[in-house]
Protein backbone atom coordinates (compact mmCIF):
# COMPACT_ATOMS: atom_id res chain seq x y z
CA UNK A 1 0.00 0.00 0.00
CA UNK A 2 1.62 3.55 -0.68
CA UNK A 3 1.96 4.93 2.19
CA UNK A 4 -0.20 8.23 3.07
CA UNK A 5 2.69 10.44 4.54
CA UNK A 6 6.50 9.56 3.32
CA UNK A 7 9.64 11.70 4.38
CA UNK A 8 12.52 10.43 2.08
CA UNK A 9 15.87 10.87 3.42
CA UNK A 10 15.05 14.62 4.60
CA UNK A 11 17.28 17.24 5.74
CA UNK A 12 16.79 21.21 6.56
CA UNK A 13 18.75 23.71 7.38
CA UNK A 14 17.89 27.31 8.44
CA UNK A 15 19.48 30.20 8.01
CA UNK A 16 23.54 30.42 6.77
CA UNK A 17 23.00 31.60 3.59
CA UNK A 18 23.68 35.74 4.72
CA UNK A 19 28.00 36.18 5.39
CA UNK A 20 27.46 36.62 8.78
CA UNK A 21 24.79 33.89 9.42
CA UNK A 22 25.58 30.22 10.91
CA UNK A 23 23.27 27.43 9.59
CA UNK A 24 21.48 25.69 11.59
CA UNK A 25 20.93 21.91 11.23
CA UNK A 26 17.30 21.64 12.36
CA UNK A 27 16.58 17.83 10.98
CA UNK A 28 18.78 15.23 9.54
CA UNK A 29 18.42 12.21 7.47
CA UNK A 30 15.14 11.78 8.50
CA UNK A 31 13.48 8.52 6.39
CA UNK A 32 9.58 7.44 7.79
CA UNK A 33 6.49 6.31 5.89
CA UNK A 34 3.30 6.56 7.64
CA UNK A 35 0.19 4.46 6.03
CA UNK A 36 -2.94 5.61 5.76
CA UNK A 37 -5.11 5.93 8.69
CA UNK A 38 -2.58 5.34 11.15
CA UNK A 39 -1.77 7.46 14.22
CA UNK A 40 1.81 8.65 14.42
CA UNK A 41 3.16 10.20 17.77
CA UNK A 42 6.39 12.34 17.69
CA UNK A 43 8.15 12.69 20.62
CA UNK A 44 11.22 14.36 21.18
CA UNK A 45 13.45 17.02 23.22
CA UNK A 46 12.19 20.61 23.19
CA UNK A 47 14.26 22.18 19.95
CA UNK A 48 14.42 19.03 18.07
CA UNK A 49 12.57 19.82 14.94
CA UNK A 50 9.19 17.85 15.57
CA UNK A 51 7.51 21.59 14.62
CA UNK A 52 9.83 21.76 11.39
CA UNK A 53 8.51 18.01 10.64
CA UNK A 54 5.05 19.17 10.65
CA UNK A 55 5.62 22.32 8.94
CA UNK A 56 7.40 20.83 5.75
CA UNK A 57 4.63 18.42 5.57
CA UNK A 58 2.16 21.79 5.96
CA UNK A 59 3.89 23.02 2.90
CA UNK A 60 5.01 25.88 4.50
CA UNK A 61 8.49 24.97 4.68
CA UNK A 62 10.79 23.09 1.77
CA UNK A 63 13.12 20.51 2.84
CA UNK A 64 16.94 21.94 2.30
CA UNK A 65 17.59 18.48 0.65
CA UNK A 66 15.21 14.78 0.23
CA UNK A 67 11.70 14.86 -0.45
CA UNK A 68 8.19 15.06 1.39
CA UNK A 69 5.81 13.32 -0.06
CA UNK A 70 2.20 12.79 0.17
CA UNK A 71 0.37 9.72 -1.72
CA UNK A 72 3.59 9.55 -3.47
CA UNK A 73 3.12 13.13 -4.96
CA UNK A 74 5.78 15.71 -3.84
CA UNK A 75 4.54 18.44 -1.52
CA UNK A 76 4.24 21.49 -2.55
CA UNK A 77 3.07 24.72 -1.10
CA UNK A 78 0.01 24.63 1.44
CA UNK A 79 -3.06 21.67 0.00
CA UNK A 80 -6.38 22.52 1.77
CA UNK A 81 -6.76 18.91 3.01
CA UNK A 82 -4.86 19.40 5.66
CA UNK A 83 -5.84 19.84 9.50
CA UNK A 84 -3.26 21.96 11.35
CA UNK A 85 -3.83 22.42 14.82
CA UNK A 86 -0.89 24.37 17.60
CA UNK A 87 -0.69 24.43 21.33
CA UNK A 88 -2.50 28.22 21.00
CA UNK A 89 -5.51 27.94 19.81
CA UNK A 90 -5.33 30.79 17.52
CA UNK A 91 -8.63 31.23 17.86
CA UNK A 92 -9.75 34.62 15.91
CA UNK A 93 -11.23 36.95 19.10
CA UNK A 94 -13.93 38.53 16.93
CA UNK A 95 -15.23 34.87 15.86
CA UNK A 96 -17.76 33.35 17.64
CA UNK A 97 -16.90 29.67 18.93
CA UNK A 98 -19.59 28.78 15.67
CA UNK A 99 -17.99 31.19 13.22
CA UNK A 100 -14.45 30.04 14.22
CA UNK A 101 -15.18 26.02 13.55
CA UNK A 102 -16.40 27.71 10.31
CA UNK A 103 -13.32 29.69 9.27
CA UNK A 104 -11.78 26.84 7.30
CA UNK A 105 -15.42 26.11 5.59
CA UNK A 106 -15.43 29.55 4.43
CA UNK A 107 -11.80 29.83 2.71
CA UNK A 108 -13.48 26.63 0.61
CA UNK A 109 -16.88 28.91 0.07
CA UNK A 110 -19.17 26.25 1.47
CA UNK A 111 -22.11 27.80 1.70
CA UNK A 112 -23.62 29.12 4.86
CA UNK A 113 -26.23 26.71 5.77
CA UNK A 114 -24.22 23.71 5.67
CA UNK A 115 -20.99 25.84 7.28
CA UNK A 116 -23.26 26.16 10.21
CA UNK A 117 -24.64 22.50 10.40
CA UNK A 118 -21.17 21.08 10.16
CA UNK A 119 -19.90 23.59 12.52
CA UNK A 120 -22.82 22.65 15.12
CA UNK A 121 -22.22 19.36 14.71
CA UNK A 122 -18.82 19.41 15.59
CA UNK A 123 -19.48 21.48 18.36
CA UNK A 124 -22.01 19.26 19.57
CA UNK A 125 -19.82 16.14 19.61
CA UNK A 126 -17.37 18.17 21.97
CA UNK A 127 -19.74 19.27 24.00
CA UNK A 128 -19.77 22.79 23.28
CA UNK A 129 -23.59 23.28 21.54
CA UNK A 130 -24.35 25.92 24.29
CA UNK A 131 -21.59 27.94 23.65
CA UNK A 132 -22.07 28.22 20.17
CA UNK A 133 -22.85 31.92 19.96
CA UNK A 134 -19.90 32.98 22.83
CA UNK A 135 -16.47 34.81 21.60
CA UNK A 136 -12.87 32.80 22.88
CA UNK A 137 -12.56 35.31 25.17
CA UNK A 138 -15.70 33.85 27.31
CA UNK A 139 -14.24 30.29 27.09
CA UNK A 140 -12.21 28.99 29.51
CA UNK A 141 -8.85 27.71 27.90
CA UNK A 142 -9.92 23.53 27.27
CA UNK A 143 -12.91 24.88 25.83
CA UNK A 144 -11.27 26.97 23.23
CA UNK A 145 -8.60 24.14 22.43
CA UNK A 146 -11.67 21.99 21.76
CA UNK A 147 -13.11 24.85 19.42
CA UNK A 148 -9.78 24.68 17.90
CA UNK A 149 -10.12 21.23 17.27
CA UNK A 150 -13.13 21.25 15.59
CA UNK A 151 -11.92 23.89 13.51
CA UNK A 152 -9.37 21.94 12.14
CA UNK A 153 -11.33 19.18 11.86
CA UNK A 154 -14.47 21.25 10.29
CA UNK A 155 -12.74 21.02 6.85
CA UNK A 156 -12.71 16.98 7.05
CA UNK A 157 -9.16 16.81 6.28
CA UNK A 158 -7.45 13.91 5.05
CA UNK A 159 -4.11 14.47 7.49
CA UNK A 160 -3.95 15.73 10.72
CA UNK A 161 -1.47 17.63 11.67
CA UNK A 162 -1.35 18.17 15.77
CA UNK A 163 1.60 20.23 17.26
CA UNK A 164 1.44 20.10 20.93
CA UNK A 165 -2.39 20.57 21.03
CA UNK A 166 -3.20 19.74 24.49
CA UNK A 167 0.31 21.23 25.79
CA UNK A 168 -1.43 24.29 27.11
CA UNK A 169 -4.18 22.25 29.01
CA UNK A 170 -4.32 21.33 32.99
CA UNK A 171 -4.07 17.41 33.52
CA UNK A 172 -7.86 16.79 33.86
CA UNK A 173 -9.11 18.57 31.73
CA UNK A 174 -6.04 17.29 28.84
CA UNK A 175 -7.41 13.26 30.00
CA UNK A 176 -10.97 15.20 28.52
CA UNK A 177 -10.23 16.74 25.60
CA UNK A 178 -7.74 13.59 24.89
CA UNK A 179 -10.70 11.21 25.14
CA UNK A 180 -13.20 13.78 23.05
CA UNK A 181 -10.53 13.60 20.21
CA UNK A 182 -9.61 10.16 20.04
CA UNK A 183 -13.31 9.20 19.72
CA UNK A 184 -13.41 11.74 16.86
CA UNK A 185 -10.86 10.03 15.28
CA UNK A 186 -11.83 6.42 15.86
CA UNK A 187 -14.66 7.63 13.75
CA UNK A 188 -12.76 8.85 10.77
CA UNK A 189 -9.19 7.18 10.96
CA UNK A 190 -7.34 9.63 9.53
CA UNK A 191 -3.65 9.61 9.44
CA UNK A 192 -2.25 11.60 12.34
CA UNK A 193 1.12 12.94 13.08
CA UNK A 194 0.42 14.44 16.54
CA UNK A 195 3.69 15.84 18.14
CA UNK A 196 4.01 16.23 21.65
CA UNK A 197 6.21 16.41 24.76
CA UNK A 198 4.22 14.01 26.80
CA UNK A 199 5.21 10.62 26.16
CA UNK A 200 2.49 9.49 28.13
CA UNK A 201 0.11 11.28 26.09
CA UNK A 202 1.64 9.70 23.08
CA UNK A 203 1.43 5.82 24.07
CA UNK A 204 -2.16 6.81 25.66
CA UNK A 205 -3.09 7.90 21.91
CA UNK A 206 -0.89 6.54 19.20
CA UNK A 207 0.20 3.40 17.28
CA UNK A 208 2.78 4.31 16.48
CA UNK A 209 5.89 6.27 18.41
CA UNK A 210 8.82 7.91 16.75
CA UNK A 211 11.53 9.22 19.47
CA UNK A 212 13.63 11.86 18.00
CA UNK A 213 17.40 12.53 19.43
CA UNK A 214 18.26 16.28 20.83
CA UNK A 215 19.25 18.63 17.79
CA UNK A 216 19.77 17.92 14.61
CA UNK A 217 16.63 15.85 14.81
CA UNK A 218 16.90 12.43 14.00
CA UNK A 219 14.83 9.44 14.45
CA UNK A 220 15.93 7.30 17.13
CA UNK A 221 13.53 4.98 17.87
CA UNK A 222 9.77 3.50 15.77
CA UNK A 223 8.07 1.67 18.21
CA UNK A 224 4.42 0.42 17.20
CA UNK A 225 1.99 0.58 20.60
CA UNK A 226 0.46 -2.79 20.89
CA UNK A 227 -2.56 -1.44 22.68
CA UNK A 228 -6.26 -2.33 21.62
CA UNK A 229 -8.91 0.07 19.89
CA UNK A 230 -11.07 1.55 21.25
CA UNK A 231 -9.34 2.98 24.06
CA UNK A 232 -10.47 3.92 27.21
CA UNK A 233 -7.45 6.13 28.17
CA UNK A 234 -8.81 6.97 31.40
CA UNK A 235 -8.35 3.40 32.94
CA UNK A 236 -5.67 2.57 29.87
CA UNK A 237 -3.00 4.69 31.82
CA UNK A 238 -2.85 1.86 34.92
CA UNK A 239 -3.02 -0.86 32.05
CA UNK A 240 0.44 -3.22 32.28
CA UNK A 241 1.18 -3.33 29.00
CA UNK A 242 0.89 0.45 28.37
CA UNK A 243 3.21 1.21 31.34
CA UNK A 244 5.53 -1.31 29.92
CA UNK A 245 5.34 0.19 26.38
CA UNK A 246 5.83 3.91 28.33
CA UNK A 247 8.85 2.64 30.21
CA UNK A 248 10.44 0.92 27.26
CA UNK A 249 10.15 4.08 24.88
CA UNK A 250 11.00 6.06 27.98
CA UNK A 251 14.39 4.49 28.37
CA UNK A 252 15.06 5.64 24.24
CA UNK A 253 14.03 9.24 25.08
CA UNK A 254 16.17 9.52 28.72
CA UNK A 255 19.14 9.65 26.73
CA UNK A 256 18.01 12.59 24.92
CA UNK A 257 17.07 14.81 27.08
CA UNK A 258 19.53 14.93 30.39
CA UNK B 1 -27.00 27.93 62.38
CA UNK B 2 -26.13 25.83 59.50
CA UNK B 3 -22.92 24.25 60.29
CA UNK B 4 -23.87 21.66 62.36
CA UNK B 5 -25.43 20.08 59.35
CA UNK B 6 -23.21 20.89 56.98
CA UNK B 7 -20.28 19.75 58.77
CA UNK B 8 -21.20 16.22 59.36
CA UNK B 9 -21.14 14.89 55.25
CA UNK B 10 -17.96 16.72 54.93
CA UNK B 11 -16.49 14.45 57.43
CA UNK B 12 -17.93 11.69 55.82
CA UNK B 13 -17.01 12.58 52.32
CA UNK B 14 -13.25 12.46 53.68
CA UNK B 15 -14.04 8.88 54.62
CA UNK B 16 -15.73 7.75 51.58
CA UNK B 17 -18.35 7.75 49.01
CA UNK B 18 -20.95 6.91 51.49
CA UNK B 19 -21.94 10.65 52.64
CA UNK B 20 -21.91 12.37 49.79
CA UNK B 21 -24.16 14.98 50.09
CA UNK B 22 -26.37 15.75 46.33
CA UNK B 23 -25.79 18.30 44.04
CA UNK B 24 -27.91 21.32 45.28
CA UNK B 25 -30.54 21.74 42.86
CA UNK B 26 -31.10 25.21 40.70
CA UNK B 27 -33.57 26.81 43.67
CA UNK B 28 -31.64 25.58 46.10
CA UNK B 29 -28.52 27.43 44.78
CA UNK B 30 -30.74 30.28 43.87
CA UNK B 31 -32.23 30.50 47.87
CA UNK B 32 -28.77 31.08 49.06
CA UNK B 33 -27.61 33.89 47.08
CA UNK B 34 -29.87 36.77 48.76
CA UNK B 35 -31.95 38.72 45.92
CA UNK B 36 -31.14 42.53 45.73
CA UNK B 37 -33.96 43.98 45.25
CA UNK B 38 -34.84 45.84 41.64
CA UNK B 39 -34.46 49.52 42.86
CA UNK B 40 -31.48 48.81 44.51
CA UNK B 41 -29.67 47.03 41.93
CA UNK B 42 -30.70 49.95 39.35
CA UNK B 43 -29.64 52.59 41.50
CA UNK B 44 -26.21 50.86 42.16
CA UNK B 45 -26.04 50.85 38.36
CA UNK B 46 -26.69 54.44 38.01
CA UNK B 47 -24.08 54.94 40.50
CA UNK B 48 -25.81 58.07 42.30
CA UNK B 49 -22.50 59.68 43.79
CA UNK B 50 -20.50 59.88 40.71
CA UNK B 51 -24.06 61.17 38.88
CA UNK B 52 -24.04 64.00 42.34
CA UNK B 53 -20.71 64.63 41.42
CA UNK B 54 -21.28 65.47 37.71
CA UNK B 55 -23.99 67.17 38.43
CA UNK B 56 -22.10 69.30 41.00
CA UNK B 57 -19.22 69.83 38.83
CA UNK B 58 -21.67 71.02 35.63
CA UNK B 59 -23.32 73.35 38.13
CA UNK B 60 -19.69 74.25 39.68
CA UNK B 61 -18.32 75.37 36.32
CA UNK B 62 -21.51 77.27 35.24
CA UNK B 63 -21.20 79.12 38.43
CA UNK B 64 -17.96 79.98 37.91
CA UNK B 65 -19.16 81.67 34.42
CA UNK B 66 -22.51 83.26 35.57
CA UNK B 67 -20.98 85.03 38.62
CA UNK B 68 -18.19 86.09 37.17
CA UNK B 69 -15.63 84.52 39.28
CA UNK B 70 -13.66 83.29 36.58
CA UNK B 71 -12.96 86.42 35.04
CA UNK B 72 -12.34 88.14 38.04
CA UNK B 73 -9.33 86.11 38.73
CA UNK B 74 -6.79 86.06 41.28
CA UNK B 75 -4.44 88.59 40.65
CA UNK B 76 -2.69 88.48 43.94
CA UNK B 77 -1.78 84.70 43.16
CA UNK B 78 1.82 84.58 41.47
CA UNK B 79 4.30 81.94 40.83
CA UNK B 80 7.77 83.36 40.01
CA UNK B 81 6.49 86.42 38.56
CA UNK B 82 3.88 84.71 36.82
CA UNK B 83 -0.26 85.21 37.51
CA UNK B 84 -1.56 82.14 36.37
CA UNK B 85 -5.37 83.42 36.79
CA UNK B 86 -5.33 87.05 36.03
CA UNK B 87 -8.19 89.49 36.20
CA UNK B 88 -10.13 89.73 32.40
CA UNK B 89 -11.18 93.52 31.83
CA UNK B 90 -15.21 93.59 31.62
CA UNK B 91 -14.77 94.62 28.02
CA UNK B 92 -13.56 91.12 27.19
CA UNK B 93 -15.97 89.36 29.16
CA UNK B 94 -18.33 86.81 27.38
CA UNK B 95 -21.34 86.35 29.84
CA UNK B 96 -24.14 83.92 29.71
CA UNK B 97 -26.80 86.20 28.51
CA UNK B 98 -24.28 87.26 25.65
CA UNK B 99 -24.07 84.11 24.15
CA UNK B 100 -27.04 82.98 24.36
CA UNK B 101 -28.24 86.33 22.90
CA UNK B 102 -26.11 85.35 19.81
CA UNK B 103 -27.50 81.67 20.00
CA UNK B 104 -31.26 83.08 19.21
CA UNK B 105 -29.85 85.96 17.31
CA UNK B 106 -28.28 83.30 14.42
CA UNK B 107 -30.84 80.85 14.50
CA UNK B 108 -32.99 82.95 12.06
CA UNK B 109 -29.73 84.17 9.92
CA UNK B 110 -29.22 82.41 6.52
CA UNK B 111 -25.58 83.08 6.31
CA UNK B 112 -24.80 81.27 9.88
CA UNK B 113 -26.41 78.11 8.43
CA UNK B 114 -24.59 78.49 4.91
CA UNK B 115 -21.00 79.16 7.28
CA UNK B 116 -22.18 75.90 9.63
CA UNK B 117 -22.18 74.18 6.58
CA UNK B 118 -18.96 75.21 4.95
CA UNK B 119 -17.19 74.38 7.93
CA UNK B 120 -18.83 70.85 8.24
CA UNK B 121 -18.05 70.03 4.74
CA UNK B 122 -14.98 70.86 4.92
CA UNK B 123 -14.45 68.80 8.26
CA UNK B 124 -15.83 65.62 6.50
CA UNK B 125 -14.47 65.70 3.61
CA UNK B 126 -11.10 65.99 5.20
CA UNK B 127 -11.90 63.49 7.37
CA UNK B 128 -13.08 60.96 5.08
CA UNK B 129 -10.43 61.20 2.69
CA UNK B 130 -7.41 62.10 5.16
CA UNK B 131 -8.88 58.54 7.08
CA UNK B 132 -9.15 56.54 3.70
CA UNK B 133 -6.24 57.48 2.47
CA UNK B 134 -4.43 56.27 5.89
CA UNK B 135 -5.87 53.53 6.04
CA UNK B 136 -5.10 52.20 2.53
CA UNK B 137 -1.66 53.33 3.01
CA UNK B 138 -1.13 52.23 6.38
CA UNK B 139 -2.02 48.86 5.26
CA UNK B 140 -0.07 48.18 1.97
CA UNK B 141 3.00 49.41 4.34
CA UNK B 142 2.27 47.42 7.17
CA UNK B 143 2.18 44.45 4.87
CA UNK B 144 4.34 44.70 2.36
CA UNK B 145 8.35 45.28 3.97
CA UNK B 146 9.81 46.97 1.13
CA UNK B 147 7.16 49.15 0.55
CA UNK B 148 7.59 50.28 4.33
CA UNK B 149 11.22 50.10 3.71
CA UNK B 150 11.25 52.44 0.46
CA UNK B 151 8.66 54.64 2.00
CA UNK B 152 8.49 54.49 5.48
CA UNK B 153 11.72 57.36 5.66
CA UNK B 154 9.52 59.99 4.20
CA UNK B 155 6.30 59.19 5.67
CA UNK B 156 8.40 60.05 9.33
CA UNK B 157 10.11 63.03 8.23
CA UNK B 158 7.43 64.51 6.87
CA UNK B 159 4.99 63.77 9.81
CA UNK B 160 7.74 65.46 12.04
CA UNK B 161 7.04 68.35 10.35
CA UNK B 162 4.03 70.61 12.11
CA UNK B 163 1.63 70.64 9.02
CA UNK B 164 0.05 73.58 10.46
CA UNK B 165 3.18 75.17 9.06
CA UNK B 166 1.83 73.95 5.69
CA UNK B 167 -1.07 76.38 5.75
CA UNK B 168 0.22 79.63 4.02
CA UNK B 169 1.85 77.76 1.45
CA UNK B 170 -1.49 75.34 1.11
CA UNK B 171 -3.41 78.59 0.91
CA UNK B 172 -1.30 79.95 -2.07
CA UNK B 173 -1.77 76.53 -3.95
CA UNK B 174 -5.61 76.18 -2.94
CA UNK B 175 -6.69 79.48 -2.54
CA UNK B 176 -8.66 80.64 0.34
CA UNK B 177 -11.69 78.92 -0.63
CA UNK B 178 -12.95 75.67 0.88
CA UNK B 179 -10.54 73.40 -0.75
CA UNK B 180 -7.37 74.40 1.22
CA UNK B 181 -9.27 73.75 4.50
CA UNK B 182 -9.89 70.39 2.71
CA UNK B 183 -6.28 69.84 2.03
CA UNK B 184 -5.48 70.73 5.68
CA UNK B 185 -7.34 68.81 7.67
CA UNK B 186 -6.14 65.68 4.93
CA UNK B 187 -2.66 66.06 5.51
CA UNK B 188 -2.92 65.86 9.28
CA UNK B 189 -5.86 62.99 9.53
CA UNK B 190 -3.76 61.29 7.08
CA UNK B 191 -1.17 60.26 9.22
CA UNK B 192 -2.97 60.57 12.64
CA UNK B 193 -4.75 56.77 10.52
CA UNK B 194 -1.23 55.61 8.66
CA UNK B 195 0.79 55.27 11.44
CA UNK B 196 -1.27 53.45 14.04
CA UNK B 197 -2.91 51.33 11.18
CA UNK B 198 0.36 50.44 9.75
CA UNK B 199 1.81 49.15 13.08
CA UNK B 200 -1.57 47.39 14.29
CA UNK B 201 -1.00 45.22 10.43
CA UNK B 202 2.39 43.93 11.87
CA UNK B 203 0.75 42.97 15.15
CA UNK B 204 -1.74 40.96 13.95
CA UNK B 205 -1.84 37.28 15.50
CA UNK B 206 0.92 35.57 13.77
CA UNK B 207 -0.84 31.98 14.99
CA UNK B 208 -3.89 33.00 13.12
CA UNK B 209 -2.25 33.85 10.15
CA UNK B 210 -0.60 30.23 10.28
CA UNK B 211 -3.82 28.82 10.55
CA UNK B 212 -5.04 30.32 7.52
CA UNK B 213 -2.25 29.73 6.09
CA UNK B 214 -2.42 25.99 6.46
CA UNK B 215 -5.92 25.62 5.76
CA UNK B 216 -5.36 26.80 1.88
CA UNK B 217 -6.68 30.40 2.10
CA UNK B 218 -5.28 32.75 -0.44
CA UNK B 219 -4.11 36.22 0.21
CA UNK B 220 -7.35 37.68 -0.52
CA UNK B 221 -8.92 35.84 2.36
CA UNK B 222 -6.32 35.72 4.53
CA UNK B 223 -6.08 39.88 4.43
CA UNK B 224 -10.20 39.70 4.52
CA UNK B 225 -10.64 37.38 7.26
CA UNK B 226 -7.21 37.76 9.54
CA UNK B 227 -5.91 41.40 8.64
CA UNK B 228 -9.01 43.57 8.41
CA UNK B 229 -10.48 42.63 11.35
CA UNK B 230 -7.13 41.73 13.48
CA UNK B 231 -6.70 45.43 13.10
CA UNK B 232 -10.09 47.16 13.38
CA UNK B 233 -9.90 48.15 16.70
CA UNK B 234 -7.18 50.38 16.14
CA UNK B 235 -8.14 51.74 13.14
CA UNK B 236 -11.33 52.97 15.04
CA UNK B 237 -9.22 54.89 17.69
CA UNK B 238 -7.56 56.61 15.07
CA UNK B 239 -10.87 57.85 13.83
CA UNK B 240 -11.88 58.62 17.07
CA UNK B 241 -9.18 61.22 17.28
CA UNK B 242 -8.95 62.08 13.34
CA UNK B 243 -12.88 62.99 13.52
CA UNK B 244 -11.52 65.82 16.50
CA UNK B 245 -8.58 66.88 14.55
CA UNK B 246 -10.66 67.32 11.45
CA UNK B 247 -12.55 70.16 12.97
CA UNK B 248 -9.74 71.48 14.30
CA UNK B 249 -7.79 71.43 11.49
CA UNK B 250 -10.46 72.80 9.17
CA UNK B 251 -11.49 76.09 12.22
CA UNK B 252 -7.66 76.69 12.12
CA UNK B 253 -7.64 77.14 8.83
CA UNK B 254 -10.47 79.67 8.45
CA UNK B 255 -9.26 81.36 11.15
CA UNK B 256 -5.87 81.96 9.38
CA UNK B 257 -7.70 83.18 6.00
CA UNK B 258 -11.03 81.89 4.51
CA UNK B 259 -14.40 83.49 2.19
CA UNK B 260 -16.93 81.68 4.59
CA UNK B 261 -17.06 79.21 7.54
CA UNK B 262 -17.39 79.06 11.76
CA UNK B 263 -13.62 79.79 12.01
CA UNK B 264 -14.07 83.05 9.76
CA UNK B 265 -17.02 84.06 11.94
CA UNK B 266 -15.32 83.35 15.08
CA UNK B 267 -12.09 85.67 14.57
CA UNK B 268 -14.45 88.23 12.91
CA UNK B 269 -16.32 88.39 16.40
CA UNK B 270 -13.45 88.51 18.40
CA UNK B 271 -11.72 91.35 16.59
CA UNK B 272 -15.22 93.04 17.29
CA UNK B 273 -14.71 92.12 20.46
CA UNK B 274 -18.07 89.98 20.58
CA UNK B 275 -16.76 87.70 22.97
CA UNK B 276 -20.26 85.92 23.42
CA UNK B 277 -20.59 85.26 20.28
CA UNK B 278 -17.04 83.11 20.32
CA UNK B 279 -18.00 81.53 23.15
CA UNK B 280 -21.14 80.65 21.08
CA UNK B 281 -19.36 79.27 17.86
CA UNK B 282 -16.67 77.47 20.37
CA UNK B 283 -19.74 75.53 21.77
CA UNK B 284 -21.30 75.17 17.84
CA UNK B 285 -17.89 73.79 16.82
CA UNK B 286 -17.72 71.06 19.86
CA UNK B 287 -21.19 69.78 19.21
CA UNK B 288 -20.05 69.13 15.66
CA UNK B 289 -17.06 67.32 16.78
CA UNK B 290 -18.93 65.22 19.47
CA UNK B 291 -21.41 64.34 16.64
CA UNK B 292 -19.05 63.14 14.04
CA UNK B 293 -17.10 61.17 17.00
CA UNK B 294 -20.54 59.82 17.87
CA UNK B 295 -21.45 58.53 14.77
CA UNK B 296 -18.00 57.05 14.68
CA UNK B 297 -18.57 55.24 18.61
CA UNK B 298 -22.07 53.84 17.27
CA UNK B 299 -20.14 51.99 13.85
CA UNK B 300 -17.89 51.09 16.16
CA UNK B 301 -19.41 49.21 18.45
CA UNK B 302 -21.44 47.85 15.91
CA UNK B 303 -18.38 46.14 15.02
CA UNK B 304 -16.88 45.30 17.81
CA UNK B 305 -18.98 43.17 19.82
CA UNK B 306 -16.99 40.66 20.70
CA UNK B 307 -14.74 43.61 21.90
CA UNK B 308 -16.95 44.45 24.49
CA UNK B 309 -18.06 41.26 25.91
CA UNK B 310 -13.94 40.79 26.23
CA UNK B 311 -14.33 43.29 29.10
CA UNK B 312 -17.82 42.80 30.42
CA UNK B 313 -18.43 39.32 30.11
CA UNK B 314 -17.33 36.91 32.41
CA UNK B 315 -15.28 33.93 31.76
CA UNK B 316 -16.87 30.64 32.05
CA UNK B 317 -14.94 27.83 33.15
CA UNK B 318 -15.47 24.27 32.76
Amino acid sequence: MQPAVELKDVTLIFGGDRPDDEPVLAVQNIDVAIPPGQFVAVVGPSGCGKTTILNMLAGILNPTRGSVLRHGQEVDGPSQDIGYMLARSGLSPWRTARKNVELGLEFRKVPKPQRRKQAMELLAKLRLEGFADSYPSQLSQGMRQRVAIARTLAISPDLWLMDEPFGALDAQTRLTVQAEFLDLWYETHKTVIFVTHDLEEAVLLADRVLVMTARPGRIKSDTIVDLPRPRVIDELRFDATFRETEHKIWEELRGEIV
Amino acid sequence: MRSSDAEEPREADMAGQAGLADALSQEEVEALIPHEPTWRYWLRRIDVPVQLFRIGLLFLLWWLWWSEVLWNGWDSFSVFGVTPFPNVPETFRASPYETWAYFTEIYHEQLFWQDLWVTVKEALIGFVLGSLLGLVVGIILGRFQRAAKTFGPFVVIINAMPKIAFLPLILIVYGVGEMSKVVLAVTIVFFIVEVPTQSAVALVDPDLDLVSRTMGASQRQRFMKVTLPGITPAVFGALRLSAVISVLAVVFGEIFSAKRGLGQRLITAANQLSYGDTFAIVFILAMIALIMNGGIGFVERKSLRWQTTQEGGQVISL
